[in-house]
């Protein structure tokens, strides 16, 4: 994830809190996703932002996730994101992220 | 006023080898700069000029191998040495560092940038002599001797050019204004690439199709990735008349394009109506290089064990003229664009800038032959995480097509073989941005079987923070009725 | 899966992460742009 993102997000956490902070992902396949997810949960895993070593333990969903698909509702999900959901594969993405949180 | 039907009369590319240059990619800089330990492994993985030249999408770039060998040859294609195909006549030459950095300091008509004598004498004959160069190396560049390159260089006052992994910088180039951050060493290095190797691609261009004279060419239109100005003006422009200037076209004027990565598209458009207008008679389109680009995913390529394969610059020129009876037609009825309301998805980018005009002019997927999008080599993004961007860019098409009525859910299996084109191009966005297949499509419109080629082109504007959205146009390429 | 059942957005504060070749901020807001939570950061990331 892009350093600056980092940075920006370790603020928000630090001076917003960690709890009320929900992070949404839109990363198109599952390494980028799981890369996202690692980085505001446990850490940058590349070792490389400020991020480093930084357990923030957000709550991180994917917008494909049933959760998120739920909340925005069939026919606004099927309008906004269902052609980006098939073709993107969306369900090896929400199969990873659950397997991500064991 | 006067209607003419334009056409794409010819196009060329170029690729320049540049490992000494890598270190001044934004992503190597940054990286230096925080740990100069960096550098020794950037050299360390950097290609040799001849596999660079060998290296399978390059070849396949300057027209050199077929695009259906991508398909044919397994991964890695690096680190073994593609043959030349016989038959294939090349789009554009394949060229070494030295001459390039030869020319850098030729182009720098201010003088900013210096040359060691001892360099100049090694690669001024050669300048002087090839073709290619000839025509841009007609004055001499400020030469030092070894001693004041390197007092000059340590008063720090600007970056130090090399070329290869050679330790021993061959140049240097100052800052052209202290307090004015558009007019340091950096940023005129980067517009010097761009300015250079998009005059490379206009001498390419004219070479290569001798009904193109300097003097017949009227306007120039830079679809290049830079920002060339002052404090008082980022980004003010007008590239395009400097890369006239350079590459003699002296009856010409230009202007710059600017649209992210997807300006090769807008720019064909508006030279394809000023041409069809007939306010001009003939327009080079041309995309300069991307120096902040090199090394972009050096990191992840270290990381696991691979050359720096972003280690050249790309870039390509079209030349647009009057219907010749002959040349692909650019289809001005076509051209799809992308409104506000559209959104920033893929999907939604597709719908307007693909499927809109496709129902515009009642094809369907059937009667495309090609689309051609963003050519990024996979080699090159695969590793950093990033994905295959073409195969990505099809999946999403064939959904979007499917949904649009234009083709049989049946046919999206095979989609990207049958329509599309595989990855080959250096991760130089705005040319891998459909403007590194118009050689090519030039060929199959013209020698090949091909019908059409829908080429179309996407631009990332949330990065300059002014909107969330993104852009995109498209426009269709016809083979001569 | 855990903790997504009582997931709910209002009275949150959302980093949106989009990315181009995925989904992008702008749709991802203009997804839970009504489900009462507040936006305090969003953007979209190009790897190309």
């Amino acid at each position: 994830m892009d350093l600056e993102v980092q940075g920006r997000i370790k603020e928000l956490a630090e001076s917003l809190g960690r709890n009320n902070l929900v992070v949404l992902l839109g990363a198109p396949n599952v390494d980028s996703s799981l890369i996202q997810f690692e980085t505001v949960t446990r850490g940058d895993p590349t070792y490389s932002g400020p991020l480093t070593g930084v357990e923030l333990g957000l709550d991180t969903y994917h917008v494909f996730e049933p959760a998120m698909k739920a909340m925005i509702g069939g026919e606004k999900y099927d309008e906004l994101l269902g052609t980006l959901e098939l073709a993107l594969e969306g369900d090896t993405i929400v199969e990873a992220l659950e397997g991500a949180r064991r | 006023m006067a209607s003419f039907t334009p056409v794409v009369n010819g196009a060329s590319s170029v690729l320049i080898h540049a490992p000494g240059l890598v270190r001044y990619g934004s992503k190597p800089w940054r990286e230096i700069q925080d740990r100069p330990s960096r550098l020794d492994e950037l050299q360390k993985s950097l290609q040799s000029h001849e596999q660079a030249e060998a290296y399978l999408p390059n070849r396949v770039f300057l027209g050199q191998t077929p695009i259906s060998s991508l398909y044919e040859v397994e991964r890695p294609w690096y680190g073994r040495p593609s043959p030349l195909a016989n038959d294939r006549r090349a789009f554009g030459d394949f060229i070494d560092e030295r001459s390039f950095v030869g020319l850098v300091a030729l182009a720098d008509v201010f003088k900013h940038v210096s040359l060691f004598e001892g360099f100049w004498q090694d690669i001024s004959p050669r300048l002087r002599a090839v073709p290619l160069f000839q025509p841009l190396a007609t004055v001499s560049p400020s030469l030092v001797t070894r001693d004041r390159l390197r007092a000059d260089i340590a008063k720090g006052d600007g970056i130090a050019l090399f070329t290869g992994t050679d330790s021993q910088p061959i140049g240097w180039i100052r800052h052209a204004h202290h307090e004015d951050g558009s007019l340091t060493a950096n940023v005129l290095l980067e517009n010097l690439c761009v300015k250079v190797s998009a005059a490379l691609a206009v001498r390419e261009l004219l070479m290569r199709h001798p009904a193109l004279s300097e003097q017949k060419v009227d306007y120039v239109l830079s679809c290049s990735e830079e920002a060339v100005g002052d404090r008082y003006q980022r980004g003010g422009g007008n590239l395009a008349k400097a890369v006239a200037e350079f590459a003699g076209c002296v009856l010409a004027s230009g202007m710059d394009i600017k649209n992210f990565c997807a300006a090769p598209i807008p720019a064909l458009v508006t030279g394809a109506a000023l041409v069809h207008s007939g306010v001009f008679e003939n327009v080079v389109v041309v995309g300069g290089a991307s120096l902040p680009k090199l090394g972009m995913k050096f990191l992840y390529h270290l990381e696991k064990g691979m050359p720096v394969l972003e280690d050249v610059l790309a870039a390509a020129a079209v030349w647009i003229g009057r219907d010749d009876g002959k040349s692909p037609v650019i289809n001005l009825a076509s051209v799809g664009r992308h409104p506000v309301r559209s959104g920033a998805a893929l999907d939604k980018q597709l719908k307007a800038i693909v499927l809109e005009p496709m129902e515009r002019l009642d094809l369907t997927a059937a009667s495309v032959d090609r689309f051609v999008t963003e050519l990024h080599n996979p080699e090159i993004t695969v590793p950093a995480n990033g994905g295959d961007i073409p195969e990505r860019n099809y999946k999403m098409l064939a959904a979007v097509l499917v949904s649009g009525g234009k083709m049989a859910r049946s046919e999206m299996q095979d989609f990207m073989k049958r329509k599309g084109v595989p990855g080959f191009a250096p991760t130089q966005g705005h040319i891998a941005s459909a403007l590194a297949y118009l050689p090519h499509a030039h060929r199959e419109l013209t020698e090949g079987e091909a019908r059409n080629c829908f080429l179309f082109a996407r631009a990332s504007l949330f990065l300059g923070q002014m909107t969330q959205l993104s852009d995109g146009m498209s426009v269709l390429l016809a083979r001569h009725p | 899966m855990a903790g997504t059942k009582e997931l709910g957005l209002a009275g949150k504060k959302l980093i949106i992460l989009g990315e181009r070749d995925g989904v992008p901020a702008q749709t991802i807001e203009e997804a839970v742009g009504d489900l009462g939570a507040e936006i305090v950061y969003s953007t979209t990331q190009c790897f190309v």
